[in-house]
């Protein structure tokens, strides 16, 4: 540490140190002169009196000791600079200030946001540079951009900035922010400084290991380091995903609980215009689901509603989903096999709540519209394409053709290590064999256990294909005589069964059986997707919001549901099929509109970023010990331009004051105790 | 009388006063002329005392010849005799005896002598006074005469506060000057050793002196009822010490009550009589004591 005097001219003063001490020694009080006949006795009495009071005057000198040398230093005026800081406080300062602006940052701990606190402090630094220093102002929040292109030297309209800032409801992209930060001062001379003003919200930094270039300082703000109690509404779907119309489906809400203590939650769930509230216990950094039953009467699309109760922090209270009720599923045939597609078709088309599509070759997009793939005749060619498909949540069956290599399937079923060199290959059976069931509780069977639709696998099989599904974790659903699979699921979701029977009436007559036809729509409707996390998410805030139309007479317009408001769009570059609109970025959440001429064509939910509900800070400061952290903006000044003591100093000497004036005090009060008694 | 007469401490108003006072204290005296006080010397009296055997040189006419008859032995009887008292006066004049208000413990002592010289020598008795500080400053040996209380008057008048108390000092030098035992009477603030005082006085009592311990303190040197911050400085040896009156006055109280007690204490054990002369109250109190 260095200690500067700005008034070193007045050292002298120091000297005033010496006073009390002076006064204590040589200065003697002159009270009146009494003649006394018995001052022996007087003397003696002093004498034992003194043995208790030197203490208190030796204290008394030391106070007032201490009093004089705070107010000598106190005109000398000394500043105290952080080690190493002293050298380079001549230089021009280039100052980036990275504010958070995510959602997180509209936490509120004690009436004041941590955004609005977050921008005060960063208001208190740029008012600390001169007018030499140049400075930038970078917003975190889902695409950080900075207020000037460059550094710049109008401080007063980056504070201006600050003071019309408002918090987002986005999610923190904090990597580019930095990146932008250490662009910034990539060709700024003098002292380049990054401050960052966060929450550094712990989901949104822990995970950030930039390294920043050598020579810039790096500084952290944390306006708070507590942690904000909030419920956040986390998620919301119907079970199963695509409903039909009369199908009961259960629509579940996800309630997360950010807090140390359980919270009673009252959730509200709106299904189209029925609204229903249910009360759920949820536990310490945990979570529950309330469900709802419902079934639906008509077909498009149904927004589903779900909120609590507003907190500290109300930006997550809300959550929406729209799913499409369906009259039948849509299923894609993907692929052609003499040997199964037809077969598909035709049994597709006896089921009513089934709606075969014709998957052109190589078209995912018409793929990615269908509820489950049949996939038949699948060499092993691209099989990137269907792993794509598989991950925006489309289960499958499939039947590889010959040649479809182990190494095919394994990329389709996202296996890893199963590059064995196998490959799917058909065999003519000399002998007919049959199929019996491998796990009969799954609940593919669960409508044979009856016994009311007969044996679901009865017949008998001339030929079949061999899968080189060794090792794949899975369950067999259905066996050969000889062991071999016949009904194969794997692992995982959404999900994927391989087919290795034979559907043509040459080569087995299952499919002229009882039991098929069941067996083929339960396989169908328990493949269906059930489940949030494999279904392709709602929009977040931040993301722009896409409508594909097809031959649009009149006017396109997105609107906010809730508020009426009409967002602005654009018209993206259109297609075979249609025009494309794209909006703008989406800052809140809510359910938006897309309008023709008045009618709702489409509906779209924007949700918060989940990811931003737990509000609690990062335990340790970021970037390790790099750097310097403070909860306040006039400590990160005080380390540039030093730490004026004399706020110190004069506390220090009121406070010596005072105890010198209760010594003083207490001295006579005893004294006039004792007076009291004699 | 010294009516006509005007003493600074002997007013005409007081000797009025004192004209219902009689100086008569219990202990024998031993004097010259035959009075009205009782003497252990045996003499003519008509109070029988004693008989004794005749030793050649009695007076023959003392010789009981009843007892001679009926014994056939010489024996004389012996009176009790009656005869003048002598009374010695020490009056402590040193610098502490200075302090005191309105009047001081000097001047309270002086007019408390003057009136005691007065009953003694208007008794016909004969009166003694030393005047005494570190030593014995003036001796005026015992008289009865009204010139000898007109001498002892002036002495007392033109007395100043002196020196340093020593009056185990002043005791020890005076005793060859009193020949005669009587009553010896001492007015000092006794601002000096207790036990010096009382080994000195051991001499006295020894000759059977009867002894009176007058202790005079103003009311201020016992309460000490000054206030604040004072600079006390000494009467008799100049010395200075500050001190918060306030503070102090509770030990100050305490020690000059043990100071009387221990003198109190001293006297009793010696049979002598002691008593607290506080200047507020009139001196004429003081005589309670000597009756």
């Amino acid at each position: 540490m260095n200690l500067i005097f700005q008034n070193a001219v007045l050292g002298w003063l120091a000297a005033l140190v010496v006073v009390p001490v002076l006064i204590h020694l040589f200065a003697k009080a002159r009270p009146p002169r009494f003649a006394f006949s018995n001052v022996e006795a007087i003397r003696h009495i002093v004498r034992e009196t003194m043995r208790l009071k030197r203490p208190k005057d030796w204290l008394l000198l030391v106070i007032r000791t201490l009093l004089f040398a705070a107010l000598a230093f106190l005109f000398l005026r000394p500043v105290l600079f952080v080690q190493g800081r002293l050298a380079g406080s001549g230089l021009q300062r280039n100052l980036v200030l990275v504010v958070d602006r995510s959602a997180s940052m509209a936490g509120s701990d004690g009436g004041q946001s941590r955004f609005a606190r977050a921008c005060a402090e960063a208001a208190e630094l740029l008012a600390s540079l001169s007018g030499t220093d140049r400075a930038n102002l970078i917003w975190l929040d889902a695409d950080p951009d900075a207020v000037f292109p460059e550094m710049g030297a109008n401080a007063d309209y980056l504070r201006r900035q600050l003071s019309e800032a408002r918090v987002s409801h986005e999610a923190g992209n904090p990597v580019t922010a930095l990146e932008q930060a250490v662009r910034l001062l990539d060709t700024a001379g003098g002292r380049r400084e990054i401050c960052i003003v966060s929450d550094f919200q712990a989901s949104q930094w822990e995970s950030v290991a930039f390294q920043f270039p050598p020579g810039i300082e790096v500084q952290t703000l944390w306006p708070s380091e507590d942690t904000v109690m909030n419920g956040a509404m986390l998620a919301i779907h119907s079970d199963p995903l695509v409903p039909l119309v009369g199908e009961p489906v259960q629509v579940i809400a996800e309630v997360g609980n950010f807090a140390a203590e359980p919270r009673r939650q009252v959730v509200t769930i709106e299904i189209g215009e029925q609204r229903v509230q249910r009360e759920v216990l949820v536990p310490a950094w945990g979570r529950a689901a309330v469900s709802v039953e419902y079934t639906a009467r008509d077909v498009g699309p149904l927004v589903l509603q779900a909120s609590l109760e507003e907190d500290a922090f109300g930006m997550d209270d809300w959550r929406g989903e729209v799913v499409t009720v369906r009259r039948a599923l849509r299923v894609g045939l993907w692929g052609h096999d003499a040997k199964v597609t037809p077969v598909w078709r035709q049994a597709l088309q006896a089921l009513e709540w089934a709606e075969p599509v014709t998957v052109p070759a190589d078209d995912p997009a018409v793929a990615a519209e269908c509820d489950i793939l049949l996939v038949a005749g699948w060499g092993g060619t691209a099989p990137e394409i269907l792993r794509d498909l598989r991950r925006q949540g489309i289960p499958m069956v499939c039947v590889p053709a010959d040649g479809a290599t182990s190494e095919a399937l394994s990329v389709l079923g996202g296996w890893t290590n199963r590059a064995d060199g196998g490959k799917v290959r058909w065999e003519t059976l000399a002998e007919p064999q049959t199929v019996h069931v491998g796990a009969p509780e799954d609940a593919v069977y669960r409508l044979f256990r009856s016994g009311e639709f007969g044996d679901p696998l009865e017949g008998v099989f001339r030929g079949r294909w061999i899968l080189p599904l060794a090792g794949v974790p899975g369950i067999s659903l259905a066996r050969f005589k000889d062991g071999a699979e016949a009904l194969f699921r794997s692992d995982g979701n959404p999900g994927l069964v391989f087919c290795a029977l034979p559907l043509d009436p040459a080569h087995g007559d299952w499919t002229a059986r009882r039991g098929f036809l069941p067996l083929f729509g339960e396989l169908i409707m328990t493949l269906r997707p059930t489940q949030s996390l494999a279904v392709r998410p709602s929009a977040v805030v931040g993301d722009s919001l896409l409508y594909r139309a097809g031959m649009v007479e009149g006017e396109v317009r997105l609107r906010d549901r809730r508020g009426g408001r009409v967002l602005p769009i654009v018209k993206a570059a259109g297609d075979a099929d249609g025009e494309r609109y794209v909006s703008e970025p989406v800052v809140e959440p809510g359910v938006y509109e897309w309008m023709v001429q008045d009618q709702v064509k489409a509906i779209d939910v924007v949700n918060f970023p989940f990811t931003e509900s737990d509000l609690r800070p990062l335990v340790s400061a970021p970037f390790g010990q790099k750097g310097f952290s403070a909860g306040r903006a006039t400590d990160l000044n005080a380390i540039h331009s030093g730490i004026p003591l004399w706020t110190w100093l004069l506390g220090a000497a009121l406070v010596l004051l005072a105890m010198e004036h209760a010594l003083v005090g207490w001295i006579r009060r005893s004294e006039h105790k004792q007076m009291d008694v004699a | 009388m010294p009516e006509n007469h005007t003493y600074r401490y002997l007013k005409p108003d007081d000797i009025r006063r004192l004209a219902s006072y009689e100086f008569a204290p219990k202990a024998l005296a031993e004097g010259y002329l035959a009075g009205r006080h009782m003497s252990r010397q045996r003499g003519s009296s008509i109070e029988f005392h004693d008989y004794r055997a005749y030793t050649p040189g009695d007076d023959p006419a003392l010789i009981d010849w009843r007892v001679f008859g009926r014994t056939d032995r010489y024996y004389l009887r012996t009176y009790e005799q009656e005869t003048n008292l002598e009374c010695h006066l020490f009056l402590d004049s040193s610098g502490s005896m200075g302090f005191g208000e309105p009047a001081t413990k000097l001047e309270y002592a002086s007019f408390f002598c003057a009136a005691l010289c007065y009953l003694v020598i208007r008794n016909t008795d004969r009166v003694s006074l030393t005047l005494f500080d570190d030593g014995v400053r003036s001796f005026h040996p015992p008289g009865s005469t009204h010139r000898h209380l007109q001498q002892l008057m002036h002495a007392l008048e033109n007395n100043r506060p002196g020196k340093e108390t020593r009056l185990s000092e002043a005791l020890h030098r005076s005793l060859p000057l009193i020949r005669r035992r009587g009553t010896l009477i001492v007015v000092s603030d006794f601002l000096d050793d207790p036990a010096a005082i009382f080994e000195s006085l051991s001499p006295y009592l020894h000759r059977g002196f009867k002894v009176h311990l007058f202790h005079v303190l103003d009311p201020g040197e016992l309460e000490l009822n000054r206030h604040g911050m004072q600079t006390f400085v000494d009467l008799e040896t100049g010395q200075r010490i500050v001190a918060h009156s306030d503070v102090i006055r509770r030990g100050y109280r305490d020690a000059m009550q043990a100071s009387v007690s221990r003198l109190q204490s001293l006297a009793a054990r010696r049979s002598v009589d002691y008593a607290l002369a506080r200047t507020d109250l009139h001196y004429f109190t003081l005589f309670d004591h000597l009756t």
